[in-house]
């Protein structure tokens, strides 16, 4: 399965992002775009997160899948973005972690625990950002650190302006151009990016990818949109690709800042192998 | 009836031209329609079952076809400048819409183990610029499983890339020819070949192309030749000329009209169309020419004459011809089909238009101011040419069916060596880019073919299950045991090696685990680094491929490994056997299908279908032959005689082939419906004859020497048309075609000869009932 798209994952991370910014007039492509990348990766906001999200994954075969996971993130100025995501279902790979740890400007660092070995290994990927996450056409890594838009992509200068419909509302976005640096041509497979931001929140509702024969290859849509902390986010969102058909439909059942702030226990390589997914649900 | 006929025809030339040049001009419009159809699964009949497999596979895991880029170096691929050239040679691939996936030595996933890491990334994101580098990148490729013998030679001097077009990729022949000009780019010095069934297919479109624009022309040089050296005459090279153009024109025009594609099977048709359509013009111009000597009677009148005695033999032959052809409708292959009806189309269209346009066009024309004998004629009539035949058979019509006998049961002896099988190698040629591009992928990649067959648990995560895993692994040993299978790949491989890198990548866990969940989590762990399954399971695991890659080899070899495997299946696998009784991991049984869903399945299946085909279309077309002229000439026994020189014809043609190791395959097969539709021509004009001329006195070397002087010229002329307008398949791209060109230009001869030697010989010892039956009056003359 072809896999996707930083913007994805970046607009993921916008579904929980918070703190509304204010819409500000005539906004250029690439402030438009500092904006939207100020609201940060999947693991949301400023400070500890807690979510619960659904995949249903249907591949080019029209088959589907299906898992659950808990998400842990624990984001802090200053130090590593770090993210936990322990599987729920399918029972076969209950309890199996996933740890990212993400020092500012820096690649992340991965880890793996599989409970059926109790053996934990770290995963080194040299396809940079390229793993589907659980099969999905997500990107394991990205969905941990998110990443930025702007290391790899000048935005148009001009944006224009259009309407998107979700269920019954009709919001108004900026329609914001990527293109690849030059530098980054070789490693990125979409060299034009097309995102519909949101004007007052900047949330991104709508993204194409371009691939290299300038195809249009995915497509992201927030499919429902709700609020967390007085902030818009996407409740259900849907990665296509529109040539093979396959499809990923993420959906965020619990989103929760936890009682306390969670431990630095979850996110060390040493102790995966400590953690056990019963008390980790209890969280 | 007949003169009515010929009368209106004679007096309405214009009438007569200008319908025909209408008719024409509609068919011609009709023509640039006509599609080429080279894709051999869509030539059996779509509920076979090996096609219902074969388009469910292609609709679950894509492409079933081994498309396959190889490049090939005289030392080692690990260089940055080849290595460069392959990269780039992917990027482009897979920039073509209609490609599914690449996979290559560059881009490749390769799975690396230690004890504290696992890496799973592409081979190579970057060429490497110094010696180390390229040294580790060679270790990590050539130590792969995943990556060894399938994209990298076990030697490191050849690299293949993968191709796998999108099953709704209609053109596959526009895909393949965008292959060709990107390998076409990075040729030298690395040889670089494109091959497998795509590549074979569009060599196949593009031949069928290439071959008719090549053989029209040269078979209307070839008529042009044979009719100046029968005739000798403007009048009597343009008119057969036309008439077989005009008729090849109706014949691709009802093709397009009626929305039939050319085949491999079906594209020749128009070219056997003028070498056999020719045959009416030469008979109707040369009786014609007989009666036309007879200067007391007007043009009208030696035109009249002329329909009116040639209309009933050219009907009777057209209808033998006809029948021939037709008999093709007995096979379950519609190019099979399409190329009988459709020549038998044309071959009316022949005959017809030889009995209007050239009287038409005559009944403009002066009558010859004298007899030209042609050089071809004046040898014929010479005393080396017919008459010395006359009277040799006059003497020793005994020894010449002694003779044809012995030959007839040496050729029969040799009848059971005959091979029936195609070859694709062998259909190509040797030395041919296919050809070759299938012998570097043999030889580097273990095989050139790739086939599958499908494992369909019914159940999500069935795959997961170690007994399952465990069961196919054992039907994986058992396929790489079989004579032409290189090697195999299912999720059983990615499991093992998995598990062999988790494990610091330690030799001994090269094996199925037995627990279900940690097999589960290793996938998950390759599909969360971005790993495609492909064909090896569905998102849902409840079914997967394995993929079996072998040599190319012949379609006797296939059905018996298709055979072979079947049995296999059917007794592990089956709903029956006892072995297939599995349980999962919590105690519940498993239902598991295995089925055959490749394209050697459908390969086999259709040559099978060819075999079939060809013992019924031979019986068909001589029983309908032997119908129709007994029938026409009122007698069993004359429908009999007709049928000795076709009986003669084939065993000769299969006899020869049998000596000769030339395999009866899918061009070849056809050559016996040929044969009798065509040869069976010279016995009826022949018979026809000789008939008549004995019935003038009853006496019966006086009718042979009559009947061999005038009929027989008509034969020769026709034969030799025919001998020569075959032989032009020898220009045809396709080997298998080349030689199907020889045996019908040999069948041609061998009919022709029979009718002259061993009919006379038995007519001069045997005074068959029918010829006393005849009435002189009343009956039109033969040629």
């Amino acid at each position: 399965m072809k896999t996707i798209t930083k913007f994805a994952l970046i607009v993921l991370g916008l579904a929980l992002g918070a703190g509304a910014l204010g819409a500000q007039p005539a906004l250029t492509g690439p402030q438009i775009l500092q904006r939207v990348e100020e609201k940060g990766g999947i693991g949301g906001t400023e400070g500890d997160l807690i979510s619960d999200v659904k995949f249903e994954i249907v591949g080019k075969d029209k088959k589907t899948a299906t898992n659950e996971f808990r998400f842990f993130s624990k984001r802090k100025k200053g130090e590593p973005d770090r993210f936990l995501v322990a599987f729920v279902k399918p029972d076969d790979v209950r309890g199996t972690l996933f740890l990212s740890i993400k020092p500012a400007g820096k690649e992340a660092d991965l880890w793996l625990y599989l409970p059926a070995l109790g053996i934990v290994k770290q995963l080194v990927n040299a396809q940079e950002r390229k793993g589907s996450f659980a099969g999905s056409n997500l990107s394991f890594e990205d969905l941990g650190s998110g990443f930025k838009y702007s290391e790899d992509y000048n935005a148009d200068e001009r944006v224009a302006e259009e309407k998107i419909k979700i269920g019954d509302k009709e919001y108004t976005t900026y329609v914001l151009m990527l293109r690849v640096k030059k530098e980054k041509e070789r490693i990125e497979d979409y060299p034009v990016r097309k995102l519909w931001v949101e004007k007052s929140e900047f949330v991104v509702l709508k993204g194409e990818a371009y691939n290299k024969a300038n195809r249009l290859e995915t497509v992201f849509e927030a499919l429902a949109l709700g609020k967390f902390e007085n902030n818009t986010v996407a409740d259900r969102v849907q990665i296509r690709n529109v040539l093979d058909g396959s499809q990923t439909t993420v959906g965020f059942l619990t989103r929760k800042r936890p009682g306390q702030a969670l431990s630095d226990d979850l996110f060390d390589p040493n102790n995966l192998k400590n953690l056990k997914i019963d008390d980790l649900l209890k969280l | 009836m007949t003169r009515r006929f010929a009368a209106w025809i004679v007096d309405h030339p214009f009438w007569v031209i200008g319908v025909i040049l209408s008719f024409t001009a509609l068919f011609a419009g009709a023509i640039p329609s006509i599609r080429f159809e080279q894709d051999f699964e869509a030539f059996l009949p779509q509920d076979d079952p090996a096609v219902i497999a074969l388009q469910r596979a292609e609709e679950r895991y894509g492409d079933q076809k081994l498309f396959m880029v190889a490049i090939e170096t005289d030392d080692t691929i690990f260089k940055p400048s080849t290595l460069t050239k392959i990269k780039e040679m992917e990027e482009l691939f897979e920039q073509i819409p209609e490609v599914d996936e690449v996979r290559g030595p560059t881009n490749s996933q390769v799975i690396h183990g230690t004890e504290t890491a696992i890496t799973i990334s592409v081979a190579l994101p970057e060429i490497p610029t110094t010696p180390e580098e390229l040294e580790a990148y060679k270790e990590r490729v050539l130590e792969d499983r995943l990556l060894r013998g399938f994209v990298i030679s076990e030697d490191g001097k050849a690299a293949g890339v993968l191709i796998r077009l999108k099953p709704a990729a209609a053109e596959t022949v526009d895909v393949v020819n965008r292959v060709l000009e990107i390998a076409e780019r990075y040729q030298g010095p690395e040889r670089i070949y494109v091959g497998g069934m795509p590549r074979f297919n569009q060599f196949i479109a593009e031949s069928m192309r290439k071959d008719l624009t090549v053989l029209f022309p040269v078979i209307a040089l070839v008529i042009v030749m044979v009719l100046y050296l029968s005739f000798n005459s403007w009048r009597g090279i343009v008119l057969p000329l036309a008439t077989v153009i005009l008729s090849a024109i109706w014949e691709v025009g009802t093709m397009g009209f009626l929305g039939a594609p050319f085949t491999p099977f079906s594209f020749i048709a128009p070219i056997v169309l003028m070498a056999v359509g020719t045959a009416y013009g030469i008979h109707i111009l040369n009786k014609y020419y007989e009666e036309a000597q007879n200067h007391r009677r007007s043009r009208r009148e030696i035109l009249i004459e002329t329909i009116s005695k040639m209309l009933s033999p050219t009907a009777m032959a057209a209808l033998t011809t006809l029948a021939g052809f037709l008999a093709l409708l007995s096979s379950t292959l519609w190019p099979q089909r399409d190329f009988g009806v459709y020549t038998g189309i044309g071959v009316v269209y022949a005959a017809l238009l030889a009995l209007t346009f050239i009287p038409a066009v005559l009944a403009r024309l002066p009558l010859p101011r004298s007899e030209r004998r042609s050089l071809l004629a004046r040898w014929l009539q010479g005393g080396a040419g017919l008459p010395g035949l006359t009277r040799f058979i006059e003497r020793a019509p005994v020894a010449i069916l002694v003779v044809a006998a012995l030959a007839a049961s040496g050729w029969a002896v040799g009848l059971p060596r005959l091979r029936i099988e195609t070859s694709v190698k062998e259909f190509l040629g040797k030395g041919h880019p296919v050809t070759e591009a299938l012998d570097v992928l043999e030889r580097h990649f273990g095989g050139s073919l790739r086939t599958a067959i499908e494992i369909d648990l019914g159940m999500r995560d069935g795959l997961k299950e170690p007994a399952v895993l465990k069961k196919i692994l054992a039907l994986q040993e058992f396929l790489e045991t079989l004579p032409g299978v290189h090697r195999t790949m299912s999720i059983t491989n990615l499991v093992r090696e998995l598990h062999q890198k988790f494990h610091a990548d330690d030799p001994n866990y090269y094996m199925i685990p037995d627990d279900r969940k940690l097999i589960s989590q290793l996938l998950l762990l390759f599909t969360f680094q971005g790993g495609s399954l492909g064909q090896m399971a569905l998102t849902d695991f409840s079914a997967g491929e394995v993929l079996i890659s072998m040599e190319w080899i012949s379609s006797t070899q296939m059905s018996k490994l298709v055979a072979e495997i079947q049995k296999y299946l059917d007794e592990r696998f089956g709903p029956t056997a006892t072995a297939s009784a599995l349980l999962t991991s919590d105690g519940s049984p498993i239902q598991i299908e295995a089925e055959q869903v490749g394209t050697v399945p459908v390969y086999a299946r259709l040559m099978e279908q060819i075999r079939e085909n060809q013992i019924w279309s031979l019986l068909t077309s001589v029983s309908a032959s032997w119908l129709i002229v007994s029938l026409l000439m009122g007698s069993v026994i004359a429908g009999l005689l007709c049928i000795v020189p076709l009986v003669l014809t084939i065993l000769t043609e299969f006899g020869l082939m049998a000596y000769l190791d030339l395999p009866l395959d899918m061009s070849t097969m056809m050559i016996g419906s040929i044969a009798i539709g065509i040869g069976i021509d010279y016995a009826i004009h022949f018979i026809e004859r000789y008939r008549h001329e004995f019935a003038q006195d009853g006496e019966r070397r006086r009718a042979l020497e009559q009947t061999l002087a005038r009929t027989g010229a008509g034969i020769g002329y026709n034969a030799l048309a025919l001998t020569l307008g075959f032989g032009v398949l020898w220009l045809s791209t396709f080997k298998g075609l080349n030689i199907f060109g020889s045996l019908v230009a040999l069948t041609m001869v061998v009919s022709a000869l029979s009718t002259f030697t061993v009919i006379p010989a038995i007519l001069l010892l045997w005074r068959p009932g029918f010829l006393k039956n005849r009435r002189i009056h009343g009956r039109p003359t033969p040629t």
